[in-house]
């Protein structure tokens, strides 16, 4: 695989986050990736001071703004994911219309705002599949640190039950294990991206062999995770070369068919 | 490279086929490693001292740190045995046999008397993930700093940092005070780890087979070091150690 043919899709912005290298978070993003071969990153802001589990409309707009601008000045390289709330749907449809229909984001994020099995999404959702945008929705089974609205696997496997349209991808195979893997295994509209948590041994080569390799795809999570760390879960995996490219590759492609055109 | 933490035996948390030494050697010769300091990993779960007897007999390409509890009333006479042995460090982990690192003062100092360094082990696993009736505590930053303050001129090796404890303790503890980066991440983790702390305080961990050994190999590729520095956090530091 050519250098810089990596696509990472997860990947977040905003002043929560502080850069390293200079004083500009995005272009630390995009010079970091670069140097592991990560050509792509699909960034979304969730929060501008810090990151907003239930964010008011003006903090989605004002979120949805620093990726916008970021996009802008590395349109080669960073591709938008607009961050939605359910809480807020009339707003929320106004922001999928500004960035997604009439702009050149390339699929949805959905936080802990709300659980993802809850009934409230659906008109966000509807939306989505009309639009053909894929979702990033955050999962993880947590044993401490949860909170009461954040989504487990199981939540996710509800949704994309009730909506086989809609193309998911499911955030953190580190924190959804193999029950998580398990829960999903049923519904081929969700992917798991190999976010979250440690780089297990195993983790990758498990969801690949109970999902297959076109159900699984890269994403680091970074800046809270380290690209070349999160890279080693699927070079430390003991995938063949084909399936490598469709994990760090071809599925994030195949998924968000915007990207083609960005 | 050196790795100067991963672990051998039957355990929770991973797959019977990494569970012997002979598997978990060549998982880490895969990833470039040459030498591993490997500890049992029925130490991190239990405090009993027949764990270390399990890894007896172990290839050239390991060196024992057989894991203790300072509060074992034969303490002394087994840090005799284990560096008659050859041993060059143990390992605690406070976390999961429930003490404070701080209690391990009197340890550090027997450690010195010995020429050994004392290896503490700051977590075993993200909390979030463990299940629920696994009892894992974890060293707390200021905890790790009041050992590293205790005998300072005996070396000591803090294991399993996160990136924000890593750059807490080693600003505040002695130069004898190393750490490695096996569960410290952040963009550019080794790098800014470097930049922060000199060279001469950092060793590659891989924490295998708990993570893949890919994960040490790839800090040590993405930090772009002088190949000074390379060379001291990649095997020159443990070397120091006697790792």
């Amino acid at each position: 695989m050519p250098v810089t043919a990596v696509i990472d899709a997860h990947v977040h912005l905003g002043s929560g986050f502080l850069p390293w290298r200079t004083d500009d978070l995005a272009a630390d993003l995009v010079a970091t990736s670069a140097e592991q071969g990560i050509g792509r990153l699909l960034v979304s802001t969730l929060g501008t001071s810090s990151l907003l589990a239930h964010p008011s409309p003006d903090e989605l707009r004002e979120a949805n703004e620093i990726t916008a601008a970021a996009v802008a000045r590395f349109p080669d390289t960073l591709a938008g994911v607009v961050y939605l709330s359910p809480e807020h749907p009339r707003e929320s449809l106004d922001e999928l219309a500004r960035h997604v229909a009439d702009g050149p984001f390339v699929g949805v994020k959905l936080w802990i705002a709300m659980r993802a099995n809850d009934i409230r999404l659906d008109p966000l959702v509807e939306r989505m599949c009309e639009l053909a945008v894929p979702l990033l929705q955050h999962a993880w089974y947590k044993t401490v640190d949860g909170t009461p609205d954040e989504s487990t696997p199981a939540d996710v496997a509800v949704l994309a039950g009730r909506h086989p349209d809609l193309q998911i991808q499911m955030a953190h195979l580190g924190g959804a294990g193999r029950r998580g893997v398990a829960d999903i295994a049923p519904y081929p509209n969700i992917v798991v991206d190999t976010s979250g948590g440690d780089p297990v041994l195993g983790e990758v080569d498990h969801a690949v062999a109970e999902l297959g390799a076109e159900r699984v795809l890269f994403g680091s999570d970074a800046p809270i995770r380290d690209p070349a760390t999160a890279l080693s879960k699927v070079l430390g995996s003991g995938l063949s070369e084909h399936e490598r490219r469709l994990v760090l590759r071809e599925n994030a492609l195949r998924l968000y068919r915007r990207l083609a055109g960005t | 490279m050196i790795d100067v933490s991963c672990f051998a035996g039957a355990g929770p948390l991973v797959a019977s086929r990494w569970s012997t030494p002979e598997s978990v050697e060549a998982l880490l010769r895969g990833e470039g490693v040459t030498r591993a300091a490997v500890s049992p990993m029925a130490g991190l779960f239990g405090s009993e001292p027949h764990a270390n007897d399990e890894l007896a007999s172990l290839s050239f390409f390991f060196r024992l740190v057989p894991v203790v509890d300072p509060r074992w009333p034969d303490l002394a006479a087994r840090l005799d045995r284990y560096r008659s042995q050859g041993c060059t460090a143990v390992r605690i982990s406070p976390g999961s046999h429930g003490y404070r690192a701080a209690d391990a003062r009197e340890l550090k100092q027997a450690c010195g008397a010995l020429g050994m360094t004392l290896v503490l082990q700051m977590r075993v696993a993200d909390q979030r993930n463990l299940p629920a009736d696994l009892v894992l505590g974890q060293v707390d930053a200021a905890d790790a700093v009041a050992l590293a303050a205790a005998a300072p001129a005996v070396p000591m090796v803090v294991a399993g940092a996160r990136a924000g404890e890593l750059h807490t303790i080693l600003g505040a503890a002695p130069e004898s005070v190393l750490a490695d980066v096996s569960l410290a991440e952040e963009p550019d983790v080794l790098r800014r780890a470097v930049a922060a702390h000199g060279a001469h305080r950092l060793l590659i961990g891989t924490h295998a087979p708990f993570l893949t050994p890919a994960a040490a190999r790839q800090k040590l590729t993405a930090a772009r070091l002088t190949p000074a520095d390379r060379a001291a956090v990649g095997s020159g530091n443990a070397e120091r150690l006697g790792f």
